[in-house]
């Protein structure tokens, strides 16, 4: 079923519809949140805080854009509200998810995710905003422009300039390329 | 070239932390109660939906309004019509320069990006802000032709001194408006209504050999045709603008510093 006929079916009264929507969609929307606030703890309620948005103005939700790309945009503004309503000195040191990756076993890929995750935290946040939007999660350059409010050419152009700039972090750390 | 591919590929293999299953099942069974408790906000009725969008103009906006409307009966009941005419044609291309950045409203303030998840979507509130705008615009349009028709017997006075600087100078500031997607578009609208003011002017100084052109019959269809198509430019420029807006495609610049 797709994402519009599911809505459909919850706008007609079938609440039991919104399981398969969250079922679909929570893995990325919880990773975007944590990707926006650094905290596992504040993701998680940013993520049902956009759920919970989605389902108070169901009835004002006309498709344009795909449902998809408006949840990420739902997202987005939920995660600059958290920051709005919590200083950091209330927000608490957590452990990274990079911290916890080194204790894996993974040695080579976990050398690699943790030179990105450096590489990454490099960049301006519009650049790695836009790159993670993308890349990880598979929005196209228009999507990515509708959740970040921005021109789809400027979406482009940041694409390119972060690609540029990891890149060359990246042979700056030393990162052993294939071929 | 393949170590730009490379770090695509670094990108897509992102590892991130999965979600604890007890805490996504918490959050389906949290969605499912509030669904079943009906707190999907109920539509409000249109009118109610109107009223509540005019309470955002800015005073100055609903100030300009009054005043126009003041200033035109004024000028209408004690002013020789021929004077109030002057008066009334150099003031309608301001309608449009003073109403149109009030759409604007939105990005100009940069309240954009928190309308995508508010009760009203960004492209309700401007579909909204533009029937209240065209209703307060066709009031004052529906006057001036009211009393240009009764003083001068027909509507050409209505169509050249006071329809066709406003369709032009609206049409113009839609088109701004999308082009110049910053503060600066502000300027270009009183350039815009500046320029038109200057063509005003120029048309008054020739108005005699204006009017004997308009008793042609071609001249007069001629007008109406143009009339016609400045009308189909504003349409297209006023649906253009509301369309980008919607789509969260209209994004004006940051101002830096």
């Amino acid at each position: 079923m797709t994402d519009r006929e599911r809505i459909r079916r919850i706008q007609s009264g079938e609440p039991e519809q919104m399981e398969g929507l969250i079922e679909a969609h929570y893995q990325e929307i919880f990773q975007y949140c944590y990707s926006r606030t650094g905290r596992e703890s504040a993701a998680y309620d940013c993520t049902q805080e956009t759920f919970l948005r989605v389902i108070r103005y169901l009835n004002r939700y006309v498709e344009q854009k795909k449902f998809r790309a408006y949840l990420f945009g739902i997202a987005r503004s939920v995660c600059i509200d958290f920051f709005r309503k919590k200083a950091e000195s209330e927000l608490g040191y957590e452990e990274g998810y990079e911290e916890q990756l080194t204790q894996e076993d993974f040695a080579d890929q976990v050398s690699e995710q943790v030179m990105l995750q450096k590489a990454m935290a490099r960049l301006t946040p519009e650049q790695r905003e836009v790159l993670d939007l993308s890349y990880f999660h598979g929005l196209t350059a228009r999507e990515t422009a509708y959740v970040t409010g921005e021109k789809t050419s400027t979406v482009k152009s940041r694409i390119r300039q972060g690609l540029k700039k990891l890149k060359d972090i990246l042979e700056e750390e030393g990162y052993r390329w294939n071929g | 070239m393949e170590r730009i591919k490379e770090v695509e590929r670094l990108l897509r293999e992102q590892k991130k932390p999965e979600p604890e299953k007890d805490k996504m099942e918490a959050c389906k069974i949290r969605m499912e109660g509030e669904l079943r408790q009906n707190v999907i906000l109920p539509s409000r009725p249109f009118l109610a939906r109107l009223w509540e969008t005019a309470g955002y103009f800015s005073g100055w906006t609903w100030g300009i309004f009054v005043f126009f409307c003041a200033a035109t009966v004024f000028l209408m009941l004690k002013v020789p019509y021929e004077n109030a005419l002057v008066v009334c044609s150099l003031f309608t291309p301001a309608l449009g320069v003073f109403f149109v950045p009030e759409l604007a409203r939105s990005f100009s303030e940069g309240m954009w990006e928190l309308e995508q998840s508010c009760y009203y979507s960004l492209g309700e509130i401007l579909a909204l802000k533009m029937i209240i705008l065209g209703m307060a615009s066709g009031i004052l349009i529906a006057f001036g032709a009211a009393v240009t028709r009764v003083e001068s017997g027909s509507f050409l006075d209505f169509e050249l001194w006071i329809c066709l600087p406003f369709l032009a100078v609206s049409s113009l500031s839609f088109f701004l408006l999308r082009k110049i997607r910053s503060r600066q578009a502000e300027y270009g609208l009183i350039g815009a209504d500046l320029m038109a003011a200057g063509v005003i002017i120029w048309m008054w100084s020739v108005k005699d050999e204006l009017y004997s052109l308009m008793e042609q019959r071609q001249t007069g269809l001629i007008l109406l045709a143009v009339l016609g198509i400045l009308s189909g430019t504003l349409i297209f420029n006023g649906v253009q603008f509301f369309r980008l807006a919607g789509n969260g495609e209209l994004v004006w610049e940051e101002e830096i510093g």
